[in-house]
């Protein structure tokens, strides 16, 4: 980790407080209590500012969750080898989710 | 001996003090309010995306489950009241790294405040939702 990749968690951070907040208010809380359904959904992310704003917050939350997964694990002062395998597999699970979240818009908008 | 005792007490009086200020239960409770979104964060995207690939109705039937369910309805509560913590302990780590609020009584004062708002916007959600 250096300057440039905690700069990123903290801009990732104010991006977050935004587009999550927006994502929670817009999915959730605005129709707090209904079950959502697939049609539903489709109307809600049926403007292309909706459809990019969780995009951005996927791509964003992943970088912040495994920033922050990795701070947490380099306060137990594990040897740099352990480090690299650890950030290696959390790198490879963050893509592979990055890639199911896209698949998963892709899906809505097909 | 006298004098091992001294220093053995004073290295556990610092150790446990850390433990009676609020900034280090803050710290902790950052971190594990932020793991517990990490877990979410994963199970939210494999859910989504697994359940879209068996089909509409399949994806229809795991959102009533999992949104009718009282243990889940308590659970996404709990999710929010996490999110609220976490964004607004954070809004007060961002605070610090731009120089303001770093003073001792202005960081307690500060994490009160955030603490408040979070506090009232979680129980607004609670009444919305039940």
């Amino acid at each position: 980790m250096n300057a440039w990749t905690w700069l990123l968690q903290r801009i990732s951070a104010c991006v977050l407080l935004i587009t999550l907040g927006l994502h929670l208010w817009f999915l959730h809380i605005a129709h707090s209590g209904e079950v959502l359904r697939y049609s539903e959904i489709i109307q809600r992310l049926g403007t292309p500012l909706l459809i990019a704003l969780d995009i951005v917050l996927l791509i964003f939350g992943l970088y912040h969750a495994v920033y922050g997964v990795y701070s947490v694990f380099l306060d137990f002062g594990f040897g740099l080898k352990t480090r690299v395998i650890f950030l290696g597999l959390l790198v490879m699970a963050a893509i592979g989710f990055l890639g199911l979240g896209i698949y998963g818009f892709w899906a809505f908008l097909r | 001996m006298a004098k091992n005792e001294t220093t053995l007490s004073l290295a556990f009086k610092a150790k446990t003090q850390v433990w009676t200020t609020i900034g280090m239960w803050a710290w902790v409770l950052h971190r594990l309010t932020g793991l517990g979104l990490v877990l979410y964060i994963f199970i939210h995207i494999l859910l989504m995306s697994t359940s879209l690939l068996r089909g509409q109705q399949a994806f229809d039937a795991m959102l009533s489950y999992l949104m009718g369910h009282p243990v889940f309805q308590m659970l996404e509560t709990l999710l929010l009241g996490a999110v609220l913590y976490h964004g607004f302990n954070g809004v007060r780590i961002l605070l610090f790294d731009l120089g303001v609020g770093i003073g001792l009584r202005s960081q307690k004062v500060l994490f009160w405040i955030f603490m408040a708002i979070a506090a009232f916007l979680w129980l607004w959600s609670i009444v919305l939702k039940f």
